[in-house]
């Protein structure tokens, strides 16, 4: 079977594939930067952890464009890596923060170039290009020149070329950074709607990005897996940890000096924090993701 | 036949200006050898040798170096690799055909007999050497401009200086070649030179 031009032989629209991950292990220099990573990729799966975590790295990994020392990467049950490479296939598109190419020349002449690359007659692109520009929302903006074009449009031309050969796995590395609100609000529509018939994996240091997209999440920080399952068992990680105090304007600089506040609403003349706290202090609130997140991270320092 | 032509397309769209780079390399070639002419020297090989089979080179430096620009190395690579044949290819018998005529004004020049077996294998080799050494240095330094430094300094001091210059492996004839150690050594250089950029190449293309 030649895995390298049959990118539909994985997965289908209606059932995207799975990733697995089992026993990774990178290092760099002697340093560690992957640790016997096991991860189960499924739906669209979020990727958290702080920056130099090794979320870049694993992606790149499963992109067929970083080695490995160890480990094994599985496409539902058929293993698709070497002894230290993923095989770069069309059915895994990575697309990295920074995409960009041939500044100088135009989005569908770009796409085009990109298709014959791909493999595709010269006759069949113009439809295929079409097609992918309405996907991604950029129909208008053929004719635009790559380097006149916004941040967010430059990575949805990312998204396009990857679509163009049909993948079933889609990698995202910080999808959102850089972008201003309006197009990042945009963008994380548009990889919600990709997620609905591709294995969308995206790394983000963003908690806000994930909790709207996501439907199960992984943390990793130093290069060890310290958490994975669903949004919900995340949340519940900060169980009886969150509290939320009403307090003068006065006070909140006493507040943040002696707590760990994770969010503040301004009412006017009262404010309402949100902290954690291993002391009953305030009243308990039910969790959000961030603070599962936080909760995780805290631990893992405490073990440090 | 789509393909190609959407390739050369595209190739002279991306590069502008700069594709006719090569092409002006072999007018100066074929005046300098014109012009060269009443002599009767060496000079008309030289130019062949040091202008033209240089400049045959340099199209594959212009059209890779894209990948190495920021933000495009995670998605080009992977498909110039794929392609990596196909344009060593193209550019191949594209420049061999201009090579291949400026060998022939060069028989016309110097007649015949000056075209022995040693001098069409030397072409051969140093074309060879030329096509792949270029974009092996690009895949290293990652940077057109530096690759362009070390492929014109080079060049441009052996052909200068008539390879007396520095004490660095020599890949030109400047005389009537004989079988001696030189001879030998300028053959095995290229060789060697053209082995270890396909390797380069498959290294950093992989």
């Amino acid at each position: 079977m030649d895995m390298g031009r049959c990118g539909s032989t994985y997965g289908s629209e209606e059932n995207p594939v799975n990733i697995y991950v089992e026993g990774l292990c990178k290092a760099f220099k002697k340093k560690s930067v992957l640790s016997d990573v096991h991860l189960s990729f499924s739906g669209v799966y979020g990727l958290l952890g702080p920056n130099g975590a090794g979320k870049t790295t694993l992606m790149k990994i499963l992109a067929g464009l970083e080695s490995f020392q160890s480990g094994i990467v599985y496409m539902d049950e058929q293993v698709i890596s070497t002894k230290s490479y993923v095989k770069k296939i069309d059915a895994i598109g990575y697309l990295s923060q920074d995409f960009m190419v041939y500044p100088e020349l135009t989005v569908y002449q770009v796409l085009e170039h990109i298709a014959v690359l791909q493999g595709k007659k010269v006759t069949e692109t113009a439809e295929k290009i079409h097609d992918v520009l309405k996907k991604v929302n950029l129909q208008h903006q053929e004719k635009k020149k790559m380097k006149e074009l916004s941040g967010g449009m430059r990575r949805r031309v990312g998204i396009a070329q990857l679509l163009l050969r049909e993948p079933s796995v889609l990698l995202f590395d910080e999808p959102t950074a850089g972008l201003d609100i309006e197009e990042r609000v945009r963008f994380r529509n548009l990889l919600k709607k990709l997620g609905k018939h591709h294995l969308v994996i995206i790394s983000s240091h963003l908690v806000e990005d994930i909790e709207f997209l996501c439907n199960r999440i992984g943390i990793i920080k130093d290069g060890n897996v310290l958490f994975e399952g669903k949004p919900q068992e995340l949340k519940e990680k900060a169980n009886e940890q969150v509290y939320q105090l009403e307090i003068r304007p006065e006070e909140l600089d006493d507040v943040i000096g002696k707590q760990e506040v994770i969010q503040m609403e301004d009412n006017g003349s009262r404010i309402l924090v949100r902290f954690l706290s291993d002391e009953p202090i305030g009243e308990v609130v039910s969790p959000r993701l961030i603070d599962g997140y936080l909760t995780i991270l805290k631990a893992s320092y405490i073990h440090e | 036949m789509n393909k190609i032509k959407h390739h050369f397309q595209f190739d002279i769209r991306l590069l502008k200006g700069i594709y006719m780079l090569p092409f002006i390399g072999y007018l100066i070639a074929l005046l300098l050898m014109v012009l060269s002419y009443p002599e009767g020297s060496y000079l008309p090989y030289i130019f062949l040798q040091g202008i033209a089979i240089p400049a045959a080179g340099l199209h594959l430096v212009f059209l890779y170096t894209p990948i190495y620009e920021e933000g495009a190395t995670d998605t080009l690579l992977h498909y110039y690799r794929r392609n990596l044949v196909n344009d060593l290819l193209r550019y191949s018998l594209l420049h061999g055909v201009f090579i291949l005529f400026l060998t022939g004004l060069l028989v016309l020049v110097k007649g015949v007999e000056f075209l022995d077996l040693i001098k069409v294998m030397h072409l051969f080799l140093l074309f060879l050497f030329y096509q792949v050494i270029g974009i092996s240095i690009l895949t290293i330094v990652k940077s057109l401009e530096i690759t362009i430094a070390i492929y014109a300094i080079y060049t441009v001091t052996e052909v200068v200086t008539l390879g007396n210059f520095l004490p660095w492996p020599h890949l030109f004839l400047f005389e009537e070649p004989f079988y001696d150690i030189w001879l030998f050594l300028t053959f095995f250089f290229l060789v060697v030179g053209i082995i270890l950029s396909i390797v380069q190449l498959i290294r950093a293309l992989k």
